[in-house]
């Protein structure tokens, strides 16, 4: 499931993280709960500029290979990490098996109710109001309020008439 | 509308208040379509949406087939079975030919094998129907809207709802999860069994008289709640009224979720004394939450002068 803070979720067979530098640090309080408690792990590093990254093909074969009760972590750049969650949930992770926490910039989709286009909208980190603006859509150029109904199927969160 | 016409009206209303409930009850006459006077104005309307507008009426998954399948036989059983005269189908093993008197139409195809018509199964027969249709994949204890043809909704949209679970698509009704009423329902919904069908009717109202109040033209016939007088109320405003069933699927165990929106303007609610005294008790004591959701806060205070107008006349 996508969360604010990784937490630590006990009793699982083995305890997976795949990350990079930033993220590392998110995860960081998991991994010393898991080492203190002495539980085997497995860290992958992806998505980083430098030579320790690695390619998603290798990623997708390392989930692949993990057995029923394991428990992965993925804490990323959000835009790395939606294309990360939907390889996991294509290999068979469940959103009970897994906790996705992103950072950075995040990119909100707009299903515009008149046209069905999608608006993408930065949202920044460090908004506290999580509340979007009005937007117009890029397509047809109405007036959208961005609602809280999502779609996981689209991606994206319902735009309805900001305006009659 | 004719006398008869107002008789058949599916009135939703008991008591003088009304609330979100799960107000299902069993459907004694186990048929899923209804064959109104109105049938070939609707379905030619229905025709002419699905035409212009095919990603906004017509929407399924690729895993759907088997089930639109049964669900062209389930609805070709019920329209042969009670409208004979209307509606008939002609059988050599899986060769079909489906015939549409009142059309003047036959489509001959093998069932099982979509490339044989001209759309997919669901698509196919909900051409030939007044309801909108809504299939419901049950899996995972969850119920996904995997597949619909939906021309005349209330203001929402299937192309942004497809494959969403039962509590995503109605997230966004005021109440309803912080009263679990999504969970009680979801739940009653998982038990119902084949052969047990049941309905309930929904409600609201329309500042005009489109069949098509999708959210996708919502800035067109939203305009119209701006036009609401207590001088026009009577004709311009209906009450609309949609008849929701909903069947278990033997074969796939899915859920065929049928959907048949009527409309009746206010004037002629106001012609029955009873309907008149309960329709404004209601809409005075309607919650704001209530009110806001079905659309009806900017108008209700007109609509509400026009009906006590008429009660007055009444007395």
């Amino acid at each position: 499931m996508n969360t604010e803070k990784a937490t630590f979720i006990p009793d699982k067979r083995k305890y997976l993280f795949l990350t990079d530098q930033k993220g590392l640090v998110i995860l960081q309080h998991v991994i010393d709960a898991v080492v203190e408690s002495n539980l085997p792990f497995e860290l992958v590093f992806i998505g980083g500029s430098s030579e320790d990254e690695t390619p998603q093909t290798d990623v997708s074969m390392w989930l692949s290979q993990q057995k029923m009760g394991n428990f992965l972590y993925v804490s990323l750049q959000w835009d790395k990490l939606d294309s990360i969650k939907r390889l996991a949930e294509d290999i068979g992770f469940s959103n009970e098996e897994a906790q996705y926490i992103g950072y950075g910039e995040k990119k909100t989709n707009v299903f515009c109710c008149r046209c069905h286009g999608i608006t993408v909208v930065r949202e920044k980190e460090t908004s506290e109001e999580k509340e979007l603006p009005e937007i117009r859509c890029k397509h047809c150029d109405l007036l959208l309020s961005v609602s809280d109904h999502y779609s996981s199927l689209r991606d994206a969160y319902l735009g309805y008439v900001a305006k009659l | 509308m004719q006398v008869d016409e107002l008789r058949r009206f599916p009135y939703p209303f008991k008591g003088d208040m009304y609330r979100y409930s799960n107000n299902s009850t069993p459907l004694e006459h186990a048929c899923s379509i209804e064959v109104t006077s109105g049938y070939l104005r609707e379905i030619g309307l229905k025709r002419k949406l699905l035409s212009k507008y095919p990603e906004r009426c017509y929407q399924s998954r690729s895993h759907t087939l088997q089930g639109q399948w049964e669900i062209l036989e389930f609805v070709s059983e019920h329209l042969t079975t009670y409208h004979p005269d209307k509606f008939m189908v002609r059988k050599n093993g899986n060769e079909w030919t489906f015939i549409n008197k009142l059309l003047r139409e036959e489509q001959s195809f093998t069932f099982g094998d979509e490339t044989t018509l001209p759309f997919e199964p669901l698509d196919f027969i909900g051409r030939h129907v007044q309801e909108d249709m809504i299939f419901m994949m049950q899996r995972d204890g969850d119920l996904f809207l995997d597949a619909g043809q939906l021309c005349f909704p209330a203001n929402w949209s299937l192309a942004f709802n497809v494959g969403m679970s039962f509590k995503e698509i109605h997230q966004p009704i005021p109440g309803f999860n912080e009263e679990k009423l999504d969970e009680r329902i979801l739940k009653f919904i998982m038990q119902m069994e084949a052969g047990d069908p049941w309905w309930r009717k929904n409600w609201s109202l329309m500042a005009g008289n489109r069949l098509d109040a999708s959210i996708e033209t919502f800035d067109e016939w939203g305009q119209d709640r701006k036009k609401v007088t207590k001088e026009n109320a009577g004709e311009f405003v209906h009450l609309r009224v949609e008849v929701q069933k909903l069947f278990r699927l033997p074969l796939t165990n899915g859920i065929l979720f049928t959907i048949h929106t009527h409309l009746l303007p206010l004037k002629k609610l106001a012609s029955k004394r009873e309907w008149l005294e309960q329709f404004t008790n209601i809409l005075a004591e309607l919650p704001s939450h209530i009110a806001e959701y079905k659309g009806i806060v900017s108008y209700r205070n007109s609509v509400l002068q026009y009906l006590e107008e008429r009660l007055k006349e009444r007395r």
